[in-house]
């Protein structure tokens, strides 16, 4: 009996340790209180990758919230380990009948992401995928989950690795107060970090330009992207009706990039800021005018300066042919 | 009598059972340790320090700083990689998979580059260096969490060495010849991977150069991979990009018209022998859309998604 007893547990650790590559399997985190405070408080919701000593080049997933129970105040990427986003963490426009929020997200990591390092510790740890501050609603209690997650492995073919849903509770207490009222505007900041660039591709409606930003530092995600072009300068003077809700990249309407391209770029953390692209002088009309300009400039330069001479030498050449 | 001895043997027997298990159960734990080491190299040769900042410090500018007052802002949140590429060779951080520093290495192939001005937080920073023929080494990235008023160092980056061939395919019985850049006097370490792995091993000169000519005869017919790795100080580099070649029935002479080679070749979209943010344009313009070019699904799965973008994350040169 004793000796079966000795045989299992020396077989259950054989069979454990054998597989302990499958123990290894990058993981999502939720870092949230499991209760909300009465008083409104907004909570700050972290979701972080764990990727216990794999690599990944890809992730995506799905986190999602009840509905009735928060509102979102602000979904934040600042000091991400994604950058480039390919879909930057956003509330879901898809209808879901699960009386949940669905915020989607999708990015990649340039060179492989294996955990975050630092001095004070030995190895790689979590790093935050985004944040997201929630504003409790009502009594009650729900879950906050991550699912449909796709990590991609770092490697030539982006191999899809295993990976679990993540759930966590939280509860909200019955609320005191009456909710904060917010403005709804949202409010102009100034973001240097936010570079705009107009490229040509073959790739892209044969050679069309078009146009793409980049962050180079991370602070909010991005929720909407807007663009005008047109001859006003001044992008602050732009009418609300004008702005169009573009996707990126995006394919410029005037080719000759012969117009201001206005750029307003809506954040989750309710701020935008606005960018612009001047025109450039070397597109097709401008240089046309320019070109016909130093022709004419031309022409007077040489007739100021050797006017005399030209005019002598057609005299006499005409004289000798009568 | 008899029953004693049988009663003996069982005992026997589940004794030895038990060591069996005990020992199968040892050389288990100790091999997956092995593994877990040998996965992931890198970690033995980078560390990472921190110095609290008291005064301006030192490190050196990729530009240098024009003349007038000190800029203050450039004395807190600094992070400062150190270690080894090539010598002749030109160093590049990559912060988010965009270019920010570059810097040549050093007469014997070491380097410094600091980056200031970074606000508190967590960076994927990326280093590639790119040898005096141009050839591009692989991406090595660290992602580190830099703190406020505190210079992060990040130690013993070992660049992996760069390679090419002079053929693209060889004629089985004539010689192929593998060269490359590597630290100085490093060992390198080539593999080709064919149907079985054969590992060739020379040094580099003192110029960091390394070539090695291997007889084709030695190969079979068939399409190989090969790579390379450093090995200096008793440290050994991640390994370098693949290359691949053929063994076959004619001699062609590999194109030096790009640097990059192989798989990373196809993730350059608008072939400027770079893998970066251009390239991840052109593929998000097609992202879950229909009527893509070909060349844009790296996958061949006939759509444009995460794995495709994912694919360009390996490919990544910044």
């Amino acid at each position: 009996m004793k000796q079966k007893f000795f045989l299992k547990i020396l077989l259950t650790l054989f069979i454990g340790v054998s597989f302990v590559d499958t123990v290894f399997a990058a993981k999502i985190l939720i870092n949230a209180p499991s209760k909300a405070l009465s008083n409104r408080q907004p909570i700050v919701v972290r979701v972080l990758l764990d990727t216990e000593q794999d690599t990944l080049s890809g992730i995506s997933g799905n986190f999602s919230f009840p509905a009735d129970l928060f509102s979102v105040e602000s979904i934040m990427t600042q000091g991400s380990v994604v950058s480039p986003w390919v879909i930057e963490p956003s509330i879901s426009e898809e209808k879901y009948l699960d009386n949940k929020t669905h915020i989607i997200f999708e990015g990649i990591f340039p060179g492989g992401f294996s955990g975050v390092r630092s001095p004070y510790y030995e190895g790689g740890k979590a790093g935050i995928l985004f944040s997201i501050t929630l504003i409790p609603n009502n009594k009650g209690t729900g879950t906050l989950g991550v699912d449909d997650i796709v990590f991609n492995s770092f490697s030539s073919d982006a191999k899809r690795l295993p990976s679990e849903a993540i759930f966590t509770i939280i509860t909200v207490p019955q609320l005191i107060g009456n909710p904060a009222v917010k403005s709804n505007e949202p409010q102009r900041v100034e973001n240097k970090s936010l570079s705009l660039r107009v490229d040509r591709d073959e790739l892209i409606n044969r050679n069309a330009a078009y146009l793409t930003l980049t962050h180079s530092d991370t602070f909010s995600a991005v929720k909407k992207i807007f663009v005008v072009e047109s001859d006003t300068y001044n992008g602050d003077t732009i009418l609300e009706k004008e702005w169009r809700e573009v996707s990126l990249p995006y394919v410029l309407l005037y080719q000759d990039r012969t117009k201001y391209i206005h750029v307003k770029v809506l954040y989750a953390n309710n701020t935008y800021t606005i960018k612009t692209l001047a025109p450039v002088e070397n597109s097709k009309s401008i240089s046309g005018l320019s070109r016909i300009l130093v022709g004419v400039l031309a022409l007077l330069f040489v007739l100021f300066f050797y006017g005399h001479h030209l005019l002598t030498h057609l005299l006499i050449f005409f004289r000798k042919k009568k | 009598m008899d029953y004693q001895a049988s009663t003996s043997c069982k005992v026997s027997l589940g004794a030895i059972v038990k060591v069996v298990l005990l020992f199968v159960s040892i050389y288990s734990i100790a091999i997956s340790f092995v593994f877990a080491q040998a996965q992931n190299p890198l970690t033995t040769s980078i560390t990472i320090t921190a110095e609290v900042l008291f005064g301006p410090v030192t490190y050196p500018d990729a530009v240098p700083s024009p003349p007038g007052p000190i800029n203050m802002v450039n004395t807190t949140d600094v992070a400062i990689f150190k270690g080894f590429a090539y010598p002749g060779s030109v160093v590049s951080v990559l912060k988010n998979g965009i270019i920010i520093s570059s810097t040549p290495a050093n007469v014997d192939g070491s380097f410094e580059i600091g980056l200031p001005n970074l606000s508190q937080g967590t960076y994927s920073f990326g280093l590639v260096a790119e040898d005096s023929d141009r050839l591009k080494s692989k991406l090595v990235t660290v992602t580190i969490f830099v703190s406020s008023g505190i210079a992060t160092t990040v130690n013993g980056i070992f660049l992996p060495p760069t390679i090419t061939s002079d053929k693209i395919e060889v004629k089985k019985g004539e010689i192929i010849i593998f060269s490359g850049r590597s630290i100085p006097n490093a060992e390198v370490r080539l593999s080709l991977a064919g149907i079985a792995e054969v590992i060739k091993k020379t040094v580099a000169s003192s110029s960091g150069v390394w070539s090695y000519t291997l007889n084709s005869q030695e190969l079979s017919f068939g399409e190989y991979e090969a790579k390379a790795l450093s090995l200096a100080e008793n440290t050994l580099s991640p390994y370098s990009n693949s290359i691949t070649f053929t063994v076959g029935t004619v001699s062609r002479i590999r194109s030096k018209a790009s640097s990059l080679f192989g798989f990373r070749a196809k993730c350059d979209l608008n072939n400027d022998s770079r893998v970066n943010l251009l390239d991840f344009s052109i593929m998000a313009f097609w992202y879950k859309r229909l009527g893509f070019p070909p060349k844009v699904d790296l996958n061949t799965d006939n759509s444009i998604n995460l794995t495709d973008l994912s694919i360009l994350a390996y490919c990544w040169t910044g």
